[in-house]
Order: C-alpha cells, then structure tokens, then sequence
C-alpha cells in the first residue's frame, strides 16, 4: 500500500505566539511532503476520533514543521504533547501547490492570514529554488506576528499587517496590496487564510488578470477522500462568471484541493 | 493454541471468505484502497447510488462528538452511470490485480503480520451495491440499471436521515418499507439487503415486514439522528442542522438492535454501528450477526477494516472458536 499511518517523534512543540504552536517531527519519511500538502494527525485521546488535519510548514530530510493554531479540543490536546513522545501521523495528503505554473514570472507574491501563514514558508523556498522569480510575502495577522523571520530569510521582500497596527501596516493583506507602490499587477499569487480573505482576494486578482493559487481550510472528517465531508463547489478555470449549477462541481478539499486556483472556486454558495 | 478458525460464512447464497465488509458511505475504492488491501475482505459495500447524481448538502458535513461523530453528508454520489463506468471497474480490476499468477489468491485468512500468508481457492472479494432514492421509482430504477453489472448483492438505504424526501421515511414505515421492498425485489434478481434504521420504536416490526416483502438480508443500524450547538456561534455545528450519529458512542444501540432483530426474523443480519475492535466485532456475531460491516472507524483509522478482521481471527484463534457459526451461538 502506497500510504500509511507511521510513527513519528515529537521533537518540540512550543508556543510561537498566542495559541499558535510550533510541532518538530522527526520520522523517516517526512521530506516526502510537498508545499501546501496537509498531514492527518491522530490523536491519543480515545474520545476525539477523527484526524486533525494540519498544514505542512516545512518539510526537510526526516523533519517535519508543523505550524498549527489552537482553534478546538483536538488542537488543545496537541499543545500538551511532551517532547520526546510518539505521535501517529499520515502520509501527506492532498495537491499541494503547483509551482511550475508561476515559471516566468518575474514576482510572485505570497498572500498568507492568520494560520493561513504557515504553508507559504515552504512554498516560498520551494518558488526560490526552482523559479527565477522575485518572491514577496505579504502576511496578515492580528496583532502578534509569527514566521516573520523565517519569511525575512527565504524572501526578497516580506511586508506585515496587523489589524491593531501593532506592526506593520495598519490593515488587512488585501488593503496593504492596494497600497499604490506594490504595484502587483504582473504578479502570480498564492494564498492561504481565512475563507472571506481568500473570496475578496480572488475577486481582486480576477479583476486585474493576476493568476491565484488558494488553499482551502476545512472542517474534515477521514482527511483522505473517503467520506465526502469536505467539499468546496469549483467551476471550469476557463468559464467566468459561471450561474447554472450542472456547470459546477463537488471537490473534496482533502485530495482534489486543498490548493484550488481562486478562479475556479465558486466562493458563493 | 487453537487451530486457526474459518473465517468464511454463507450469506443469501453467496460464499463470503469472511465476514467483514465496509460501512456504506465510509469507503471509497481509490482512496481507501491506497492504505489497505480491500481484496481481503469478504465483501466491500460501496457508498450509496442514486439514479441521477446528487450534489448533498452543504458544508459544514461533519462534527466530532464525545466518542463518536455527527455527518450529514447527504448522499452525495455521481449517479449510478458513472458508478457502473468507473467504480465497479476500478474495483474489479484491484481485486484482480491481486490474483497470483495462474488464478490463485494470497490467502485471504492471514494475520495482521502476513506471516502466514500463502496461497488457497479463497472466493473473490464481493460488491455490495448501496442504492438510495427519493421515491420508490427512484430505488426500483437504479436496482433495475444494475442487474448486468458486476454488483453481487444490492443494499437498499431506506434509512438515511440526512435527506428530505424518501431515504429515513421508508425506513421508518413498516407499510412504505415493506412497499419500496417489494419494488426493489421484483427489480432484481441480485441478493437484496434492506439497511435499517434505528430511528424508530420498534425496529423488529421494520425488519420483519421487510424480510415479508422479499429481503434477503438485513443490515442494521444507520446512524441515529443527532445534532450538536456551537455555543459560542450560537448556531447549529452542521449546515443542515441535524446529523447522523456514528462511532463508537453508538455501539450498544446498535448490539441490542442486532440482538433483538435477529430474535424476530429468520433472514441474516449484517450488524454495524460503532465496531472499533475485532473484540467488537465478536460482539455483533453472539448477538446474532452473520457479517459485520466497519464504517466510522474507517474513517478514525484508514486500515480499520482490515485491521479489526485480522483482530476479530485473533480472538477466535485464542478463545477457541472455530468458525464464525461457534460465535453465534456463544450466548446460548
């Protein structure tokens, strides 16, 4: 069988911001994650049944990064586990980002909000290493910023929002790139956040012509395509402004996403 | 140490090698069939197929709950054409693709660790076909499409809750479930297995009108109609508000509905509903149960199915039972 649930040890899991946690996991197998991929994480608490899917942050040669907030019971329960300890985790799930489709680009702008922010770290040195693109973060948080440095050191250019202006622009990412000197017009994008970040995104890239990548958060039930519980509704990438409904399609976030291009996604439904 | 049991039963005239098959609507050829080898398995019962196809409700599809968990996926299914084109195809071929050359099979009893494995006549892996329908025309219509497949049995989902219009109220009617039945039976000369719902006072009185209509088999239970609140939104967790409750929460329900069903009519049962554990599965044979189907925990667990038959060999390996006959008449 090509996937599995293997062993992993949990070589830190530390708080990086509030209720935002940083998980090392050492195992075997943990570079074969590609940017933007997820990975189920079975829980030790017999009451909590289904995998927490949690992005992938980075990925190296028998590590993983995982970046993951405190949004419920699960998560919770991950932010106790001791370093040291055995967690269960999946092979990599999901289409991850398609980086070859920014190749001659001169920029790339990456668009990330809140814990949306964690999967472009590794895209972004993905982009590095096999485009010749410029690459730009534009990250939006609250208040409390994290991976900024990480960003600082993988790209050519990052920018913070914080809602409260406590760093940064004061605003949210879509407000900072209509800031008259991004200029992000010739630009290829990629974004992760929260869904009403990534609808008003793809309506700004759609009006200008910028190609967008998204990834697409979701409450999931097995995390691997068998039940149906994580759908989004996509339409063909080519028709705009699709109405009737026979031109749309069921997707599971899990294995058809959770990447989709922005102009593919019905956001209204 | 005991002699290794038998693990294959006879069900509606078909010879299973085991008894274990997949949960409708927890089971998905291509994707589970990437974590597990399904050819091991007795039968495998695929999600449920309507005649046109269905979009299902909207998200959020699911929520977790103590010890179990809450769907309201709503049938969603590409229509019972691209079932036939596609996913009975797919099927076969995986099965077939694990024939040893000149015919034979790995040997389907093995252990967990395969270190018994070899080779024997074991039969192939069987296709259970879940059909699902707004109305009787609807059942009667996707049962009639699949009599020149490779389906070997059909499953008749009349006890859905997660749909408006038929699925939950012919399952919940001894005179609608008893009429949809009869529909379905002269449609089809496959083995019909009629899934019951436990949504209702008395499911014996379901069954045995069921099993007056022509059923083959029973299989039981569906989930139970649940919801859940998010207190801080202060809204309902799932978009369409009520939900299916399965998992192991349920597990007791589903053991006493077995227990009591199989005291009321003559037909097999498939028993469901909460089996984590081969020692489950145990369970649903001395309540009365000929097969047992594995679904939430499939879904906890991607390899549960296969999992819990290699366990379910185990426990009677080491406490004497010989065959799955000697489980069912453990109670006395």
């Amino acid at each position: 069988m090509k996937n599995g649930i293997v062993e992993a040890v949990i070589a830190s899991n530390r708080r990086i911001a509030e209720d935002v946690l940083r998980m090392e996991l050492i195992y075997k197998d943990a570079a074969l994650a590609a940017p933007g991929q997820f990975i189920n994480i079975y829980l030790r608490e017999k009451n909590l049944l289904l995998p927490r899917p949690i992005s992938v942050c980075d990925a190296a040669d028998g590590a993983l990064t995982l970046v993951y907030g405190v949004v419920g019971a699960g998560t919770r329960a991950m932010a106790d586990y001791a370093p040291g300890s055995v967690l269960r985790v999946g092979a990599p799930c999901g289409n991850g980002f398609n980086v070859s489709d920014a190749r001659g680009f001169g920029r790339v702008t990456l668009i990330g909000g809140g814990i949306g922010v964690p999967p472009l770290l590794m895209l972004a040195k993905a982009l590095k290493t096999e485009t010749d693109a410029s690459v730009r973060a534009v990250l939006g948080f609250k208040s409390e910023t994290f991976l900024a440095d990480e960003f600082r050191t993988c790209c050519d250019e990052t920018l913070i929002a914080t809602e409260d202006g406590s760093e940064g622009f004061h605003g949210n990412v879509l407000e900072l790139l209509k800031e008259e000197n991004l200029n992000p017009g010739g630009d290829y994008f990629y974004s992760c956040g929260p869904l009403m970040m990534l609808r008003a995104l793809s309506r700004f890239a759609g009006g200008q012509g910028i190609p967008l990548q998204v990834s697409l958060e979701a409450r999931m039930g097995c995390g691997y395509g068998a039940c149906k519980a994580c759908i989004c509704v996509v339409g063909s990438r080519q028709s705009e402004g699709l109405a009737a409904e026979t031109a749309t399609v069921n997707k599971r976030i899990c294995v058809d996403g959770p990447v989709f291009f922005g102009n593919e996604v019905i956001w209204d439904v | 140490m005991y002699k290794r049991p038998d693990m294959s039963v006879e069900l509606c005239g078909l010879r299973w090698k085991n008894p274990v098959t997949t949960a409708s609507g927890t089971f998905s050829a291509r994707d589970s069939g990437g974590y597990y080898d399904f050819s091991r398995l007795g039968a495998v019962t695929t999600k449920g197929v309507s005649a046109e196809a269905w979009r299902g409700n909207p998200v959020p599809r699911i929520a977790e709950s103590w010890g179990g968990m809450l769907n309201a996926v709503g049938l969603e299914n590409p229509g019972v054409e691209a079932y036939i084109k596609e996913e009975i195809p797919y099927i076969k071929h995986y099965i077939n693709e694990r024939l040893m050359p000149g015919g034979e099979r790995m040997c389907a009893n093995t252990g967990g660790d395969g270190s018994e494995a070899g080779t024997c006549a074991a039969p192939e892996t069987l296709i259970i076909a879940n059909i699902v329908g707004k109305h009787v025309d609807e059942y009667r219509a996707v049962a009639e499409r699949l009599n020149e497949t490779d389906a070997d049995m059909l499953e008749m989902n009349i006890s859905c809750p997660n749909i408006k219009a038929g699925g939950l109220s012919f399952g919940t009617d001894a005179r609608l479930a008893a009429e949809v039945t009869a529909a379905v039976r002269a449609a089809t000369a496959k083995p019909l297995i009629v899934k019951l719902t436990p949504n209702v006072t008395d499911i014996c009185e379901i069954a045995k009108a069921a099993e007056d209509a022509g059923a083959d088999a029973v299989s039981l239970i569906n989930t139970l109609l649940g919801m859940r609140i998010d207190a801080k939104k202060r809204m309902p967790t799932l978009a369409n508000i009520t939900g299916g409750l399965s998992g192991p929460a349920i597990k007791p329900i589903a053991l006493r509905m077995v227990y009591q069903t199989a005291r009321a009519v003559n037909i097999p049962i498939i028993g469901m509903g909460g089996i984590m554990t081969g020692e489950d599965a145990a369970e649903f044979f001395m309540a009365g149960a000929s097969a047992v189907a594995v679904g939430t925990a499939a879904l906890i667990c991607p390899t549960a199915p296969t999992d819990i038959l290699s366990e379910l060999e185990e426990f009677m390996q080491s406490n004497g039972f010989a065959d799955i006959g000697a489980l069912r008449t453990a109670l006395g």
